[in-house]
């Protein structure tokens, strides 16, 4: 779960200054072993050198109780600093976001004792996930995961007013994890962010970083102006799936900026309604996917949902299927079931993982959504409703679908594109 | 006589060294023993000890936070806290612990082991 304030922990209110900090523009700015010069960066001349990895093979140990090593597809890396990012921002932008504004403004729900796990290892910069080698010593090697997503931290770029600011901070955001961070350890893989509002710079961003071999999948915000099945986004799904990116969306920015409010029907008062009722979100959102025809027109669109529970989705194709029946002349584009589509081209997260009393009835669901191929596990680190893999799924009848959701399914969707398989 | 000698062998309990007696209230000491540990708590009441394993997912308890809680109510929106300093709360997904019994404060089915400590001499001994 992300913060509802939305800061990094670096920013302690609305001004951010440290001593030694000078603004972007005069900085000197910060390049991967300097191999672009920051007047390429800023103007997205990318050349990936250095990042050809034929061999991407870590000393990884799979964890005993587990036996193999696992495809971790959320990540939350964090830039250490607002410098880290103000570095690859246009001169205003930059002061802009050193000066603390980050976006939009919060739903205003929120928990006690903070969104991070208390135990996250901040013992460097007091940043969690900030730093790869702890990452790597307090998830990577005690789970034995060899390959990761990180997702980043920023997932409110379309509920911004200023389309333009939006837009600066995708790319600047995009150099900083795919430059700098990813790099550092060579189980990281990143994606690509994107601001809705301006299909046409988000296209162009796409086709920018298409080329990079760690970047696994373009990232969206799980709420805008319009529904994600909206048409003016299709040219956003059509170059992800030109280059062979799946597009994948984080819950909780319902609510935020310029989207709607926190829950369909209007605002709640608590953390725990705005949590549970984002699995509503998400069947707007693909409902909308459905019926606007992006899984029918686009057979190569895959769709990840990240951290939007699963168990909802079976009722959604039941009822989907039944409409389709009733009323499919409101959709002719569609020419299989849609749950056909779902079943193949939406893709789901564990975490946070549903917990009912008996194992089997999760089971039940997974299996219900073809969750053998579309399931697959993600950490959240460093947020508080962390999973443990070691954990979750017991039981040796389920071990096939468990290496499944570890491993299996994420690399049969990334693998290919980042050289693993 | 130690305690240990005076009770039948069948029902003697080992007792695992656990620091000296010198924690503040609300202080912590965690204390491996054998693949797992338990943490030491200094409460107003006394010492008392818990696993330093949560039943839920399995991070360490111990970890958390010592805290108090919104006490069970029959009003909307009567918050009265309560049991400040003896709720243990996990640094992963929050569950709240009543430390002295165990208990899981929303749901009872679920606990967490507590240990006896015992102090003497200045020292504390864990009583598996």
């Amino acid at each position: 779960m992300r913060p509802s304030s939305w800061q990094f922990p670096g920013f302690a209110g609305s001004i951010y200054r440290r001593a030694g900090d000078s603004h972007a523009h005069n900085a000197k700015l910060l390049c991967y072993k300097g191999e672009a010069n920051s007047s390429d960066l800023l103007a997205g001349n990318l050349e990936f050198r250095g990042m050809n990895q034929p061999s991407r093979a870590a000393a990884v140990t799979p964890h005993p109780k587990i036996g193999y090593s696992l495809f971790d597809i959320e990540i939350h890396a964090r830039p250490a600093r607002p410098q880290d990012i103000a570095t690859y921002l246009p001169a205003p932008y930059a002061e802009r976001y050193l000066d603390g504004f980050l976006g939009d403004s919060t739903p205003n729900l929120d928990q006690r004792g903070g969104n991070d796990r208390e135990d996250a290892d901040t013992s460097d910069n007091g940043v969690a996930a900030s730093n790869p080698a702890l990452i790597a010593r307090q998830l990577l090697a005690p789970y034995g995961i060899e390959w990761a997503i990180c997702t980043g931290p920023i997932y409110n770029l379309s509920t911004m007013g200023d389309t333009d600011y939006a837009t600066a901070l995708a790319s600047a955001f995009n150099t900083w994890l795919n430059h700098d961070f990813v790099p550092r350890d060579s189980r990281f893989n990143g994606v690509v962010y994107v601001a809705m509002q301006d299909p046409k710079a988000a296209v162009k961003e796409i086709e920018k970083w298409a080329s990079h071999p760690r970047v696994s999948q373009v990232f969206i915000g799980s709420a805008g102006i319009v529904p994600l099945g909206h048409r003016s986004h299709h040219i956003i799904y059509e170059a992800a799936a030109a280059n062979g990116l799946p597009v994948a969306t984080h819950s909780t920015m319902e609510g935020r900026g310029i989207t709607g409010t926190p829950t369909g029907n209007g605002y709640c008062s608590r953390y725990i309604e705005y949590h549970t009722g984002l699995a509503a979100s998400a069947l707007t959102n693909v409902t909308s996917l459905v019926c606007e025809g992006v899984f029918a027109k686009i057979p190569d669109f895959r769709f990840v949902l990240l951290e939007f529970g699963i168990s909802w989705a079976q009722p959604l194709m039941w009822a989907l299927d039944r409409e389709w029946k009733n009323l499919r002349s409101e959709m002719p584009a569609l020419k299989e079931r849609p749950s056909d589509y779902l079943k193949r081209q939406l893709f789901y997260t564990t975490q946070p993982i549903e917990e009912p009393d008996q194992t089997r009835d999760l089971v039940q669901t997974y299996h219900a959504v073809n969750g053998s191929s579309q399931i697959m596990f993600s950490s959240d680190y460093p947020h508080w409703d962390f999973d443990n893999p070691l954990v979750i799924l017991p039981g040796k009848e389920n071990a096939e679908l468990k290496r499944r959701i570890l491993r299996e399914n994420a690399l049969a969707l990334y693998g290919r594109r980042l050289g693993l398989t | 006589m130690s305690d240990v000698a005076a009770l039948p062998p069948a029902q003697a309990r080992k007792r695992v060294p656990a620091g000296p007696a010198d924690l503040p209230i609300g202080g912590r000491r965690i204390v491996p023993v054998g693949a797992y540990s338990i943490g030491v708590f200094r409460l107003e009441s006394g010492y008392h000890g818990i696993v330093n394993y949560c039943p839920h997912e399995g991070a360490e308890l111990c970890k958390g936070r010592l805290t108090g809680t919104n006490l069970p109510t029959d009003k909307v929106s009567n918050y009265e806290w309560g049991c400040e300093g003896r709720i243990l709360r996990c640094p992963w997904h929050k569950w709240e612990f009543d430390l002295v019994t165990g208990q899981h404060v929303a749901d009872p089915s679920f606990r967490a082991r507590t240990y006896r400590v015992i102090e003497s001499d200045g020292q504390l001994h864990i009583e598996l």
